[in-house]
């Protein structure tokens, strides 16, 4: 065997028997793994399939300590094998060299396992491997394999086991000490030999009854540290004595990490400590010894362990001989710094990333309701109720209406307290009902404030994403590093691809002929962790993302795929593509009404009650095709499903039962004249229909209950609905999102509350728009994947800071603090960042690809937007491939100016093209200037071009809608102030030709009117873009000098772009603001070259 | 009356109540004493004991029906061979309810002996759950703590002591007033297993405690407010009574006498005096 999934073998490393064998592997980064691979005969295959599916997916990718990590479960269909990857580890091994830390390892891992109700292991020399500091444990969940092929080892069997028991736990507990047996041949220590006595008990009631006990005992045996000097240790007098257990627990292993920051006032050195149990802080004296704070102990925190170093020395309140530690400290303290360092450029960018939700959050809590008060009492009449005195002349009193209207809740100290009951401006209370703070817990005086955490969870899981990337706990901690310092990272991940190769592998053929996005599939699935994908306008990013998703998926059928964007409109473009493959997918929104229609049947709520409702209708469909009675008995049948929701229901009686017998057939009647009650009735059921049948029906009477309470929260009085895969419980909405290959959420939504319980760890995360994601929201998925694939593109809009200008003002001061820029530091996305970053980097430019064909515009749209926005790279179809592509993308207007010649930037050559850019100029116009408001600019001029424009638009296309896909229009204006001037003055539904009717049967135009912002993402067949901005004098051309808002609005057009505007004006006195950081005046040379082609006319009308 | 309870008069009548309680020593102050106590959670891993659950039921009733293959016990209930609630069928086979066997190519199950059991209920099953028990424990007494029960309930032989006393407790990062408060010294980040595995399956009578889940302990500072009332003798030693007063519990009767944690205030203020 050469390969087995994606993995190339290297070696075998065990030979169980034919049909099971353990191979060293490497995957196509580099990386070595352990695979086991079983090749099943017919007879066994569903069997393993199914303790695989049961027993080991669920600790896929899981890091348990003393348990070796399983990457991959699948099966490879060419190798017809099974197959499990484990992490690989090239020092471990097999030796007699055991130690009591090895089994301590192991055993901590099997409690850990037990804790989950997983028990019972294949335990033998090959299942365990070991390196001087660690032992792991191998092919856990997999004794059925092995009992199933017969390879079980009785050496290492308990006793019960080999008698035909199952093995419980205890059965594990002696297999693991007779595996290390060794240990207690040469200890010679009493205490270990009476463990392993008890471990090894014959009979397993008299082992050990938890795994919690026999660690404890085991690591009481360990040695303390036994040096000659100790650190000097000093509690206060009052805590030395519930001090001993920590000290005694510190002498035998404790974990020291040193803070950065010295003491304000004593400079001194301060720190943490971890041992098993405890954890603490102390102070380094400059005397030599060391003050711990006894009174604040608390349970360990393992960044110290995983962070901090073992302590070489051990400690005593008077040692006999004590060694004077400071100095031993300021080696340590110094080395600290050091790597503070270094890592200071990472702290820098989160610092800033987290700066923006933060300052968002605290904007909204500041604009919250407060109102400070003197008093509060509770109210006489109610003593639930507690009564606030405001303070004196306090007067948002009409703020305190809607807030008692929304019905609002207030807090206290970050503590909620309750809802505005009443209030009295005569005597300036406020009266909170059913208070769920006691009197005595409320501060006497203080402030109610209004409870603004459901606006503001958004920016906290911001903050928090933000919090757990700097301590890399994250599903991959090596993103971390590439991300906050891409100019540091070194060589990794280069590996030769087989492109040739894949073009026979893609799924979507138009991917065969189009090299930048099949590279980029290839590239994503392989440059791991991190890709990214730049898209420009119409070339195909929904196509890479589903062609990716299914190479994955095919890769590895039980891989999770989170597809994630900002925006709820991205998601569902992608799992709409998704819809006509085979791959299971669920979209998880805050609400219904965010998920496009054709996605609402995958949608959390939507998608289990579909599947109930479809297992009900099989089921039923079942049931009657079994049935083979006649017509008559069929009548029986169905009475006999009414009488059992009778006898179901406990508030109806055989009563009941008779008047339901009434309204029967004659037929029907005959049977039960005689029946005094339910058990006669039963009789008679079971004589005249078959006993089978009667059975089923009754048992799917029970499924259908169980069914219908899949989705019901379970109360005091009823149970929801669970399965259960013989080690954990759960409902059957969270296992059939568990049993979902792909998810698609927004970025924010992802982190919600709602989902705690499911630990998401993806193998990929794609997310798309991500360069119009700030930093932090892009953080909060990144922290859940092992893989990271985005897409975007910095050359179109990035995102939005802020709309709030408080928030910038405190943006500003809070990065001013450290030296930053506001403009600087927030004017790129992180995906812009990365993208420079990676470009400057040789060891990451293969982790990043421009798709560079564009199969949107027609081809002089698509020459201008190139030679512009991105540096000539971006091309055109080549015509030869896709012959129809000029008549595709014809508008259909019938110009004077049929083709227009441009030089083509691929060939350098002047090509001619149809025309599909043309320039409504108003400059001969009476008055083509705008309004001049900087608050709220507008242009009549250029309102009335429009109207014009529509008009005789919607003359050229008389028999638009009843065409198979009718035109659309966008109006785009580039200031909001034109936008809501021209939805004031133009009615779209006057130009009938664009006018529909939409599925709930309302009239809809095909024209849009808005702002770039709100198209970016979408298209239409014609754009007319308004620049709105001309003076009679020499201006500024304002933030239209920001050429990315210029490419997103131009490039929306699929068949014409319409400019209107001043070309005078821009060609003769607009100007860049010389503070601007863009500097190259796109629009202008854009305006100077359709000029030069001749496509600038008055009125459309001279084109036509 | 002493001078420090002239100042207190609202007090009086506790004084004309308790002046007389100690021989040899004389009333010397009343005052409001917070003590300290903890709120804690800790997760522990229990046993428990249930009948089989309802789909598990649903499918032995199917075999028990003569429906015996996985194919047609999937298509009965309407689903597909490899929909994700068939993991049922693994637990089952796990906990030996049916075996399965092979038969042309086609898995078949068969109710075993145990699985009859669990059909009929003579039998239950025995799994472990991870619950997050909240517990209150006693900082002074260092031992667990029931609000509903009368602190020196357990050590006291008379069994006429009222049990529902339901003491309050203040979240004491909460509590601005300044009264005398004896600081939090013993938060149980280690507590005796034995002890607490009895409290815990004295709390929880279905759940049988196996194991802590991990060493994590959550633990918040709360204070009960009593009343401490103090005696000195002729040598200037003195005592503390600590009794029960309204801010002290939900439902007042009368000023009873905590008396264990009157002998740790008195060694307390001993040690650290006033």
């Amino acid at each position: 065997m050469n390969t087995i999934g994606e993995f190339l073998i290297i070696q075998n490393l065990k030979h169980f028997n034919n049909e099971i064998n353990l191979w060293l592997a490497e995957s196509s980064d580099g990386s070595s793994f352990e695979i086991l691979t079983i090749k099943s005969e017919t007879h066994k295959k569903q069997q393993v399939e199914r303790i695989l599916k049961n027993e080991i997916q669920f600790l896929s990718k899981k890091d348990i300590p003393g348990i070796q990590k399983i990457v991959q479960v699948d099966f490879d269909e060419t190798q017809d094998h099974h197959f499990v990857v484990y992490e690989g580890g090239s020092n471990f091994e097999y030796s007699d060299e055991l130690s009591i830390e090895n089994l301590i390892q192991v055993l901590k891992g099997l409690d850990h396992l037990k804790k989950g109700n997983r028990f019972g292991y294949y335990i033998a020399p090959d299942a365990l491997s070991h390196n001087l500091d660690e032992a792991r444990l191998r092919f856990v969940g997999l004794y059925d394999v092995f009992k199933l092929y017969n390879l079980l080892d009785n050496q290492y069997l308990a006793p019960e086991v080999i008698d035909g028991n199952k093995p419980n736990f205890q059965s594990d507990i002696y297999s693991i000490f007779n595996l290390f047996k060794s240990i207690v041949e040469d200890c010679n220590n009493e205490t270990i030999e009476s463990i392993f006595t008890k471990a090894l008990s014959k009979q397993r009631i008299e082992r050990y009854r938890n795994y919690g006990e026999v660690i404890l005992l085991l690591e009481q045996t360990l040695k303390p540290i036994r040096n000659n000097t100790a650190i000097k240790i000093i509690v206060k007098d009052e805590y030395r004595e519930s001090f001993k257990p920590v000290l005694e627990e510190m002498n035998r292993s404790c974990f020291l990490k040193l803070n950065e920051q010295l003491t304000k006032e004593k400079r001194q050195i301060t720190g943490q400590f971890a041992t098993g149990n405890y954890g603490g802080r102390f102070f380094v004296n400059g005397e030599g010894y060391i003050f711990v704070l006894a009174n604040k102990i608390s349970t360990p925190h393992h960044t110290i362990s995983e962070n901090g170093f073992l302590s070489p020395y051990g400690f005593s309140f008077e040692p006999l001989q004590y060694m004077n530690c400071f100095d031993f400290f300021k080696i340590n303290w110094q080395e600290t710094n050091q790597l503070a360092r270094l890592n200071k450029a990472k702290s820098s960018n989160l610092k800033k990333w987290q700066t923006l939700p933060k300052m968002e959050r605290e904007f909204i809590e500041e604009k919250a309701f407060k109102a400070k008060y003197t008093k509060c009492n509770v109210s006489k009449t109610n003593n639930t109720n507690l009564v606030f005195t405001l303070t004196k002349g306090f007067k948002n009193w009409e703020q305190i209406k809607v807030l008692k209207r929304n019905e609002v809740k207030l807090i206290i100290d970050d503590n909620e307290i309750g809802k505005i009951h009443d209030y009295n401006q005569g005597t300036d209370t406020l009266i909170i009902k059913d208070a769920y703070l006691t009197i005595e817990e409320i501060p006497k005086t203080g402030e109610l404030i209004e409870d603004v955490k459901i606006e503001t969870s958004q920016y906290k899981k911001q903050v928090e994403a933000c919090e757990k990337f700097v301590n890399r706990d994250v599903v991959n901690p090596d993103l971390c590093t590439i991300l906050a310092t891409p100019e540091n990272v070194p060589e990794f991940n280069h590996i030769p691809l087989e492109y040739q190769d894949f073009e026979n592998e893609v799924f979507n053929p138009y991917l065969k002929t189009d090299d930048t996005q099949r590279e980029a599939v290839l590239e994503a699935l392989h440059r791991k962790p991190i890709y990214l994908i730049q898209g420009p306008p119409g070339t195909g990013k929904t196509t890479v993302i589903v062609e990716l998703i299914q190479q994955i998926i095919k890769r590895n059928s039980n891989a999770k795929i989170l597809v994630t964007s900002q925006s709820n409109l991205a998601v569902d473009n992608v799992l709409e593509r998704l819809l006509p493959t085979d791959i299971l997918f669920m979209r998880l929104a805050a609400s219904e009404d965010r998920i496009s229609e054709s996605i609402k049947e995958h949608s959390f709520y939507t998608k289990l009650s579909n599947w109930v409702t479809n297992t009900q209708k099989l089921s039923e469909q079942y049931l009657d095709s079994q049935i083979t009675t006649s017509k008559v008995d069929k009548a029986l049948l169905k009475f006999y499903k009414s009488y059992l929701n009778v006898k179901a229901d406990k508030k109806r009686d055989f009563n009941d039962f008779q008047n339901l017998l009434k309204i029967q057939n004659r037929y029907v009647k005959g049977f039960f004249e005689n029946a005094k009650n339910f058990k006669e009735v039963d009789k008679i059921f079971d004589a005249q229909i078959q006993t089978k049948t009667s059975k089923l029906q009754s048992i799917k009477q029970e499924w259908f209950a169980f069914l219908n309470n899949a989705q019901t929260p379970a109360d005091k009085n009823k149970k929801q609905s669970m399965i259960n895969n013989g080690s954990e419980e759960i409902d059957l909405q969270t296992a059939l999102l568990k049993s979902t290959n792909v998810i698609g959420a927004t970025c924010i939504h992802i982190a919600s509350g709602q989902y705690n319980d499911i630990d998401f760890n993806f193998d990929y995360v794609i997310m798309d728009e991500s360069s119009k994601a700030t930093p932090a929201e892009n953080l909060v998925p990144i922290n859940m994947g092992q893989n990271i694939v985005l897409i975007g593109d910095h050359k179109q809009l990035p995102p939005v800071i802020t709309r709030e200008n408080a928030v910038k003002k405190k943006i500003k001061i809070e990065l001013e603090d450290d030296g930053l820029d506001m403009e600087k530091e927030y004017g790129e996305s992180l995906f812009e960042k990365l993208i420079l970053e990676f470009e400057q980097n040789p060891n990451l430019q293969n982790n990043i690809k421009m798709l560079d064909i564009q199969y949107r515009m027609p081809r002089q749209l698509g020459n201008l937007i190139s030679k512009n926005f991105y540096k000539e790279k971006l091309k055109n179809p080549d015509i030869t491939i896709l012959p129809d592509y000029d008549q595709d993308k014809n508008h259909g207007l019938k110009l004077s100016k049929p083709n227009t010649k441009f030089i083509d930037v691929v060939t350098k050559k002047e090509i001619e093209a149809p025309t599909s850019v043309i320039m409504i100029s108003t400059s001969n116009a009476e008055s083509p200037y705008d309004n001049d408001n900087k608050f709220k600019r507008s242009n009549n001029c250029n309102k009335d071009a429009i109207k014009q424009i529509l008009a005789e638009i919607n003359k050229q296309y008389p028999n638009n809608i009843n065409e198979e896909e009718p035109k659309t229009i966008g109006v785009i204006a580039g200031y909001r102030g034109q936008v809501e001037l021209l939805e004031k003055s133009i009615d779209v539904k006057k130009y009938k030709n664009f006018n529909t009717i939409n599925p709930n049967g309302r009239k809809e135009s095909l024209i849009d009117i808005n702002t770039v912002d709100k198209f970016q993402g979408a298209e239409r067949d014609i754009i007319i873009y308004d620049i709105v901005k001309s003076s009679k004098g020499k201006s500024n051309i304002g933030f239209l000098d920001d050429y990315r808002r210029i490419n997103v609005a131009f490039s929306r057009a699929k068949k014409l772009l319409i400019i209107v505007g001043d070309s005078e004006y821009i060609l003769k006195r607009a100007t860049l603001n010389p503070k601007s950081k863009f500097e190259e005046f796109k629009l202008k040379t854009i305006v100077a070259d359709l000029q030069q082609q001749g496509v600038i006319v008055n009125q459309l009308k001279e084109l036509l | 009356m002493s001078k420090t309870v002239e100042f207190n008069p609202k007090y009086k009548n506790i004084f004309n109540q308790f002046k007389d309680n100690h021989i040899e020593y004389e009333l010397t102050n009343i005052f409001e004493i917070l003590l300290p106590f903890w709120e804690c959670t800790k997760n522990i891993v229990a046993e428990t004991e249930t009948d089989i659950d309802r789909f598990s039921q649903i499918i032995l009733q199917t075999i028990d029906a003569n429906i015996t293959s996985h194919k047609e016990i999937c298509a009965f209930l309407g689903i597909k061979e490899e929909s994700f609630v068939t993991v049922q069928f693994h637990f089952l086979i796990k906990n030996e309810m049916i075996v399965e066997s092979i038969i042309d190519n086609e898995t078949h199950y068969k109710i075993t002996y145990d699985g009859k059991a669990f059909l009929q209920k003579k039998k239950k099953l025995k799994s472990l759950e991870t619950i997050p028990f909240r517990f209150k424990y006693n900082d002074m007494l260092q031992s667990f703590f029931n609000p509903d029960i009368a602190i020196d309930q357990e050590r006291d032989k008379k069994k006429n002591l009222k049990k529902a006393t339901e003491y309050k407790l203040l979240e004491t990062r909460r509590l601005d007033y300044k009264i005398i408060e004896i600081k939090h010294n013993n938060k149980p980040y280690k507590i005796n297993t034995l002890e607490l595995a009895t409290f815990f399956n004295q709390q929880y009578p279905n759940l049988s405690f196996f194991d802590e889940e991990t060493n994590k302990i959550e633990a918040h500072r709360r204070s009960i407010s009593f009343l401490a009332i103090e005696y000195t003798d002729v040598m200037g030693v003195k005592r503390y009574d600590i009794r029960r007063h309204k801010k002290t519990v939900h439902k007042f009767d009368k000023n009873d006498l905590e008396e264990n944690l009157s002998k740790y205030v008195t060694g307390y203020f001993a040690k650290f005096p006033l």
